[in-house]
């Protein structure tokens, strides 16, 4: 076991008496927090419940029937809600994971529901839509950033982001993404709530790097693709800098090196050529990684 | 990197993400060393990987003789180039460069197919992770070994359960270096996971005991030193037991896992109702330095001197007493 004490002493004239002994306190353990364990029991539990609740449509359909199970669904999905409901005032960490397990239950529900009433016929992708405005409503009810993210990924399920190029090549499905983007940005100037820009921008920008690189896999645009990820990369690198997170610059960083090759592969042919570029290109973006990290890190400091 | 160097910039780190690292305090826990975090490590891992395979690539489509000690001797030739001249540490390319370079090597040895091979590759990991101290190595290591117990002999659980053991026992120690402390903490966690892999059916009974042996030991010892690798280490343990265990019992499948997802929800609820208000000892509440510290200046009152460094929105909007809310 690690122990900082004798460090810790060392810069008590610098930390004072009180902080001092708080950090050796817990350099002791004499205050020792489960909240990871717990929070993984938690998760782990709400993950096993829905899959048994997956299992449970799957086996039990003959036997008990569609409508008692959509019910039986429906159910135990409005309980989970209520509990999180009744003890909003003294929630805990678990409260997070029976509202994820609720809403994942009103998933399975919605979907159980669509495949066996065909209530939208052909346009069977019209549920996504359904569920998107119910946890879009429930993260802003219960303040869960974790329903937000399934309501923007149920947004992108309805806007066609579901298989890849399921509906009709990467042109069709780079708009998709696109348009998803758009979307969501909008939503982003809308929201009020100060916990959720964070969540909208990081699916904005990862949308729109979507859209882009798919993109470049079309024989026709795929030169002015690859430009256009380049740029959006600068400009969620240049955001990530302005808003001193650091993810935004490291994702968007990757997708720019990775427009460039391609960029560059398509253009030349061959072997020797492309591994070539791919050392160079990699060995170069190591060392521009390097200086906008240190950059970011002494932006920081 | 020495061990004052590496305990420093644990230091640094943790009262950094406090808010209490002021600019003197800063200045104390300097170290010559770049060195990186976790997410920027694996980015920069990555992309080595991508640059050493697309070199050793290049050199074979160039036909050049002996690709893989080329490679090799280029890649152990920078990493400690960039160690020694440049002085990274850490940063995720050394680590990437070691293993690669020592794997360049090894894909020059002829091949027969036999399990001493997996000892090879241990070798290397271990090496790379000796050198430049990287504790994810050191841990692919001991799964080679333990994969070569399997082909071997035939006894890949018992080994990798003897390692995670040893590994925590060796925890009980204290360390001076970080890494060697985190070596032994992904040696407890990740190596009964890998020796799972290899559990035969037929052995079903003694791989359930041996788990759950394990996943006591660690509980025993996880409650009275009070380390997460040892709670973590119990929790894997005892959910591969329960996971086998339940392979032994009929019954429908959903309500297994069902009984099983129940359990875990209503033991962190429990849990969490029971240390609600502990403000010592075992707490359910996120606590770090911080926390602590709102803890015992709430309680104390006592004078302190205002941190220089303004404190983090991330420190938790409302609470105290190791119960910040919102982080």
């Amino acid at each position: 076991m690690i122990s900082l004490s004798s460090e810790l002493e060392s810069l008590r004239p610098l930390l004072g008496e009180a902080r001092t002994n708080a950090l050796l306190a817990h350099d002791r353990r004499e205050v020792f927090s489960l909240y990871p364990e717990l929070r993984i029991c938690a998760w782990g539990g709400a993950m096993l419940l829905a899959t048994a609740a997956g299992v449970v449509l799957t086996n039990n359909l003959e036997r008990i029937g569609p409508v008692a199970l959509a019910l039986m669904m429906g159910v135990a999905a409005l309980a989970c809600y209520a509990f999180v409901w009744w003890r909003r005032k003294r929630a805990s960490l678990v409260d997070d994971f029976v509202l994820l397990l609720g809403a994942l239950l009103v998933s399975a529900d919605v979907a159980f529901v669509e495949s066996q009433f065909h209530l939208f016929g052909d346009a069977w992708y019209r549920h996504f839509l359904i569920l998107a405005v119910a946890h879009g409503v429930g993260a802003y009810v219960f303040h869960s950033r974790t329903l937000l993210s399934l309501a923007i990924t149920a947004l992108a399920g309805w806007l066609g982001l579901r298989g890849i190029f399921d509906s009709g090549g990467p042109a069709d499905y780079a708009m998709r993404a696109f348009s998803c983007a758009a979307l969501v940005l909008m939503a982003r100037f809308a929201n009020r709530r100060e916990e959720f820009h964070g969540t909208y921008e990081h699916f904005v920008a990862m949308l729109a790097l979507l859209g882009g690189i798919t993109l470049t896999l079309d024989d026709t645009y795929w030169s002015g693709a690859c430009v256009l990820t380049m740029l959006l990369a600068a400009a969620i690198v240049g955001w990530g800098f302005r808003t001193r997170r650091e993810p935004f610059v490291l994702y968007a960083f990757l997708c720019g090196v990775l427009a460039f090759d391609i960029f560059f592969a398509r253009l030349f042919r061959g072997d020797i050529a492309i591994f070539f570029l791919l050392v160079v290109s990699t060995i170069g973006a190591i060392v521009a990684l390097f200086v906008l990290h240190a950059r970011f890190k002494e932006g920081r400091a | 990197m020495n061990a004052a160097d590496e305990r420093a910039r644990l230091l640094r780190a943790r009262l950094s993400e406090d808010g209490l690292l002021t600019p003197e305090i800063a200045a104390r826990l300097e170290t010559p060393w770049r060195t990186n975090g976790v997410l920027v490590q694996i980015v920069f891992f990555a992309l080595t990987c991508v640059a050493m395979g697309a070199f050793y690539g290049l050199c074979n489509v160039l036909s050049v003789p002996g690709e893989g000690i080329v490679t090799g001797v280029l890649a152990i030739a920078v990493a400690e180039y960039l160690i020694h001249a440049k002085r990274w540490w850490a940063t995720g390319v050394e680590i990437a460069l070691w293993v690669g370079g020592l794997f360049s090597f090894i894909s020059e040895l002829p091949s027969n197919g036999t399990p001493e091979a997996m000892l090879v590759l241990g070798a290397a990991c271990a090496i790379a992770g000796r050198r430049v101290r990287n504790p994810i190595a050191g841990a692919v290591a001991a799964i080679f070994v333990m994969t070569w117990a399997e082909k071997r002999l035939d006894l890949g659980v018992l080994a990798a359960l003897l390692m995670a053991l040893a590994a925590i026992f060796l925890l009980l120690r204290t360390w001076q270096r970080p890494t060697t402390e985190w070596l032994l903490i992904a040696i407890a966690i990740v190596l009964p996971v890998a020796g799972w892999f290899h559990a035969d059916a037929i052995w079903r009974n003694v791989t359930i005991l041996l788990y759950a042996a394990f996943a006591a030991i660690a509980f025993a010892l996880a409650m009275r030193k009070r380390h997460h690798a040892f709670f973590f280490a119990a929790l894997i343990a005892c959910a591969i037991a329960a996971f086998e265990l339940a392979r032994t019992v009929a019954g429908p499948e959903e309500l297994k896992i069902a009984v099983a997802g129940a359990a875990l929800l209503g033991l962190a609820f429990v849990a969490t109702r029971i240390l609600k208000d502990k403000t010592s000892g075992f707490v359910s509440t996120r606590t770090r330095y911080h926390d602590t510290l709102e803890t015992l200046v709430t309680i104390t009152a006592a004078p302190s001197p205002a941190p220089s460094a303004p404190q983090p929105a991330s420190g938790g909007n409302f609470g105290g007493a190791g119960a910040s809310g919102n982080l």
